[in-house]
């Protein structure tokens, strides 16, 4: 469905994607991750056709971004990080003019579908620029969905939310990665990644660090911490089921292969037991991949 | 074609749904009405005291002594107001980020820049039709030639033209509508008073710069001649800026 092939972008001497490439397919949700300036907003600028590239290739549904822009961009779906909103419109108005720049044949139903997708239904007759934050972004996933796109490729979606907004948000991506569209998605907070994705590309200094299925990425990293009253002899007893280090006073973690919640509990009761968690996995293998780990460790 | 109509009829609509589009059609207005008065005692000025001439009688008429005059002020008005007209075009689209809702959907970048540039002419097309009730005045009152009126219009329409573009294509270089602002209306004063630079008239150089300037071209077509020369002047100046400007989007994806 999409694939890119060594894209190098460069602003003047810097280079903010350099020699990235990966393939995503049909149906498939993917989140791209990375701290702040990694490249992924860049990255996903030239696939959605906002921006050029300096070499490499990109391919979104058989068509060449560069080469057949309005071919890709009738299939794709974009959010910007920060929505392209005029804020003196309504909210219904704007997303007709979206479906009619986009080339939609039907431009009121494709609007009312859109707007009902993503729970505008009560504030279509709002200006835009009067609403909040969660509703603004809102109207800017309206606006990526009125065509019906194959794929859809979200800068952030999430940010700047309140929890509860986050929380709709990712239900509403959910069910829309439901309807066998491909989609991308950035963002750095990794439980939305856990939550709806189901593969990460995990992107630092504009390089491709990593690429695998959120298992896959787990792998060799997971285990659980825990916490016991009594220390002495705990640590040979946790050994037999994977290394073992110490992260404080009675406070083990276990790295194990699978999950092996249910057996470490049970061997670590005779210890007095007084809490385990699973680690979080996905949380140290980000830090590990890109550079803030070393940093926050230092 | 019909992509740049849905734009254009946006940005037209966005003017209306603004206090700085409002300002501007309120400013035109008022405007062109003090001058529109202004034109009409004059006129009645210079009748009373041609009155007593027999020779210099027949030489006063309604076009000279009042429709050009009205036409000409109109003019400099539409000067000072095109670039407070197009600063917000791709200026502000930029600032809020709403460009890329333009820059990502399935049209092309002559398709923005066309649409941009007829929302502009539409909006002054609108501030000219704001003045028909002036004219409809003249036609009722007075004896004016009807094709000196309408080449007046078609001349506004074609300086706004031109004004509009250079506005555009300032727009597309910042974020920031004041500098937008400046830049075009410093560019629009330069080619309208370039022909001052060289006063002499004999050379190459002033001929050169006196066909450059906008007011050059702009004294026949107010007297009712619209001659191929001035209709060209002026949609070149509308091609040049216009393509400026696609280039400016064009490379804007690039660098």
């Amino acid at each position: 469905m999409i694939e890119v092939e060594g894209l190098t972008r460069r602003y003047g001497a810097t280079t903010a994607v350099r020699d990235v490439s990966f393939q995503v397919g049909r149906g498939e949700v993917v989140g791209f991750l990375g701290p702040n300036g990694a490249g992924k907003s860049t990255t996903m600028r030239i696939l959605a056709g906002a921006l050029g590239a300096t070499s490499g290739t990109a391919r979104i549904c058989g068509h060449d971004v560069f080469e057949a822009p309005r071919e890709v961009k009738r299939r794709v779906g974009y959010l910007p990080e920060v929505p392209p909103l005029y804020d003196a419109m309504v909210v219904r108005d704007y997303v007709a003019f979206a479906a009619r720049i986009k080339g939609v044949d039907t431009v009121e139903p494709a609007t009312d579908r859109a707007l009902e997708q993503v729970g505008l239904d009560e504030v279509r007759h709002r200006i835009i620029g009067h609403l909040s934050k969660g509703y603004r972004q809102r109207v800017g996933l309206a606006q990526a969905l009125v065509h019906d796109p194959e794929v859809l490729i979200l800068d952030e979606p999430t940010s700047g939310l309140d929890p509860a907004q986050r929380v709709e948000i990712r239900e509403l991506l959910r069910s829309l990665s439901e309807s066998d569209r491909t989609v991308i998605l950035s963002t750095h907070v990794l439980a939305e990644v856990e939550a709806v994705c189901q593969r990460a590309l995990i992107i630092d200094e504009g390089r491709l660090v990593a690429e695998d299925t959120l298992e896959g990425l787990r792998r060799g990293t997971g285990g659980v911490e825990l916490h016991v009253a009594r220390p002495e002899g705990a640590g040979e007893v946790l050994g037999a089921f994977g290394a073992v280090e110490g992260v404080g006073p009675g406070r083990f973690r276990v790295r194990t292969e699978t999950d092996l919640r249910e057996q470490i509990a049970a061997a670590a009761v005779p210890f007095g037991l007084l809490e385990l968690r699973s680690h979080a996995a996905l949380e140290e293998v980000y830090l590990r991949l890109t550079r803030e780990g070393p940093r926050a460790e230092a | 074609m019909r992509v740049a109509w849905v734009i254009a009829r946006r940005e037209v609509g966005a003017y209306f749904s603004s206090p700085a589009g409002w300002v501007v059609l309120c400013t035109y207005l008022v405007l062109s009405g003090v001058f529109f008065v202004s034109s009409v005692s004059n006129y009645s000025y210079e009748s009373s005291q041609l009155a007593y001439s027999p020779w210099t009688e027949q030489s006063l008429n309604v076009n000279d002594f009042l429709v050009i005059p009205w036409f000409g002020n109109m003019a400099v008005v539409l000067l000072f107001l095109c670039p407070a007209i197009t600063m917000r075009l791709l200026a502000e689209d930029r600032r809020s980020g709403a460009i890329e809702l333009l820059l990502t959907s399935p049209i092309t970048t002559w398709q923005i820049v066309l649409g941009k540039f007829l929302g502009a002419v539409g909006f002054v097309a609108v501030l000219l039709a704001g003045t028909l009730p002036c004219t409809a005045l003249l036609f009722w009152l007075g004896d004016p030639d009807p094709g000196v009126v309408a080449a007046g219009y078609v001349t506004e329409i074609l300086l706004s033209g031109a004004l509009l573009a250079a506005g555009l294509l300032a727009s597309a270089f910042t974020r920031s509508q004041v500098t937008a602002l400046v830049a075009s209306f410093g560019l629009v004063l330069v080619l309208w008073v370039i022909s001052w630079a060289d006063p002499s008239s004999s050379d190459t150089v002033s001929t050169v710069l006196a066909a450059m300037s906008m007011v050059h071209h702009l004294e026949n077509p107010l007297r009712g001649l619209l001659n191929v020369e001035d209709i060209v002047y002026f949609t070149s100046f509308v091609g040049v800026f216009l393509f400026a400007t696609w280039q400016r989007l064009e490379s804007g994806r690039w660098t």
